[in-house]
């Protein structure tokens, strides 16, 4: 398994690639500050590994939203069938975990800290 | 007193203009007399701030009909006699009594009958006026009744003013009330990320080469951290039911033991409790979401709050009562001084026993809740003896 992490926090993102990297499943880590290059990343790899996408959603410039409507606007998004696309952030606001729920490609809504557990659970499902 | 024909004039009138307000009520007061009356023009006018020279009118009637207001000066006018405080009556011959005021010329105006308008307090605000192209007959019962409706716009005039001013407020307010909310939020969550961090970094230190007081303080500072999360996640969910509640439903079809039902299939198995429920089986509406938090934060109390050495008694009593629905929990719990505590009771964070991981909020959402709804609750406590919460709640059957 392959995970991508997309978050504008450096110790978010520190802390997340500690908990992944100790975990047995998962071959490659790739992560992200900057979402616009985390996006043009996604489309334009070869996505024949399972992958899954951690995506922050309280970030400048580009937040998780728009991440996920620009990636839905691609021309390659329909060939991402084994992507999947779990929201990691801080927020604890039922709206935004009920937003996350209309976009149908959005698999999970993990709340900050990640965890090894958390981490299990998602990729299990 | 009123003569005969008076009473006749009074009465249609008032059937025309019984239930208008605002714009229309003074609409239907100048078509009427025009119509009463039998007279060429009918307008009411209000005086201009800040300089008080000039009038507007704010209906104007003319040959039966409405045309657009139009402002002008009061200088050389009746209409000046009028504001400062006279009833006046000129029967005919107005245009030569008034020769510098141009627009009784242009109306082709014989005849004028002005009376002043004031404030219920004695300000004066405008004028109300009949002109005719014909003489007018002198008439006590005709300034009679210009004298009644001049009073009647007065009260008008300032109760649309009031609403003006309360409509402008409110805006004000809720503006203001949505920038407060706003700024709670971004506050909550700006401190949410950074404490999520610190969880997440406490739990990844190795502490397998601390000594015991660095393992003590790295405890501390775990629980510290957690504990400010915790503080964290309820504010925003009282945010959440402050925000909420200006848009709740209250429609939602209700049935009480199902609801409590599926509140006692959520409880702790580990603890247990005899129950003692009388619901009357009625189908209600109200908001199912508000009636499951409340009780089950009761609920939840009585659990938390339990003696340790006996077992857990819960009595739950639910009446209609002329379409109230009256709620009952007693418990036997370790109760409370209601003489401290009764002020604090439902204000948010505050805990009264250290026994238990309470975070002081359960009371204050429900009062919340029980309030948005338009209830009320009661409570009664007794220390070692129990406490009782009593709901009200209006539904609609």
């Amino acid at each position: 398994m392959k995970i991508i992490l997309i978050d504008d926090d450096p110790i978010s993102l520190f802390l997340s690639e500690n908990i992944l990297k100790n975990l047995k499943n998962i071959d490659s880590l790739v992560s992200f500050e900057d979402p616009k290059t985390g996006l043009s990343y996604v489309c334009n790899e070869d996505m024949k590994v399972p992958t899954c996408l951690l995506l922050d959603i309280n970030m400048p410039i580009m937040d998780g939203w728009e991440f996920l409507k620009k990636l839905q606007e691609t021309e390659v998004f329909p060939e991402m069938k084994d992507l999947k696309i779990c929201m990691l952030t801080s927020s604890i606001d039922e709206r935004d975990k009920a937003k996350a729920l209309t976009f149908p490609f959005v698999s999970g809504f993990i709340v900050k800290p990640l965890t090894s557990q958390n981490i299990i659970e998602l990729l299990a499902s | 007193m009123l003569f005969m024909n008076e009473n006749v004039d009074l009465l249609s009138i008032a059937e025309a203009t019984s239930i208008k307000r605002g714009e229309d009520f003074f609409n239907a007061v100048t078509l009427s007399l025009v119509k009463t009356f039998n007279v060429k023009f009918a307008f009411i006018s209000k005086i201009l701030a800040p300089s008080y020279d000039r009038m507007q009118t704010m209906a104007l009637v003319a040959n039966g009909e409405f045309i657009e207001n139009i402002a002008y000066d009061l200088k050389d006018t009746p209409c000046s006699m009028v504001y400062n405080n006279e009833v006046c009556f000129y029967p005919q011959d107005i245009c030569e009594l008034f020769p510098e005021d141009y627009l009784l010329l242009e109306m082709g105006a014989e005849s004028y009958l002005g009376t002043p308008i004031f404030s219920p307090e004695g300000i004066p605000l405008g004028i109300l006026v009949l002109i005719d192209d014909k003489p007018m007959k002198s008439n006590e019962s005709l300034i009679h009744i210009m004298q009644i409706y001049s009073n009647r716009i007065g009260a008008e005039l300032e109760r649309t003013n009031y609403e003006k001013e309360l409509i402008l407020k409110n805006k004000a307010l809720n503006a203001q009330n949505d920038i407060l909310q706003q700024y709670a939020y971004v506050t909550s969550h700006n401190l949410r990320s950074p404490i999520a961090n610190l969880i997440g970094l406490l739990d990844r230190l190795d502490e397998s080469n601390l000594n015991d007081l660095n393992k003590t303080v790295l405890n501390y500072m775990k629980n510290s951290v957690l504990r400010l999360d915790e503080t964290v996640k309820d504010l925003s969910l009282l945010l959440d039911f402050k925000a909420e509640s200006s848009e709740l439903k209250i429609d939602e079809e209700i049935q009480l033991l199902a609801l409590v039902d599926r509140i006692k299939q959520n409880l702790d198995n580990s603890i247990e409790i005899d129950w003692v429920i009388n619901v009357e089986s009625v189908k209600f509406n109200s908001n199912k979401a508000y009636l499951q938090s409340i009780l089950s934060n009761l609920i939840d109390n009585s659990i938390k709050y339990k003696k340790t050495d006996e077992k857990l008694l819960l009595e739950l009593n639910c009446t209609l009562k002329n379409n109230h629905l009256q709620i009952d929990l007693a418990d036997n719990g370790i109760g409370m001084d209601m003489d401290k505590i009764r002020p604090k009771l439902f204000m948010p964070f505050q805990r009264f026993t250290t026994q238990n991981n309470g975070k002081g909020l359960g009371l204050h959402l429900v009062q919340t809740q029980i309030h948005s709804l338009g209830g009320t609750i009661e409570v009664e406590s007794k220390i070692d003896v129990g406490t009782r919460f009593r709901i009200t709640l209006p539904i609609i059957i």
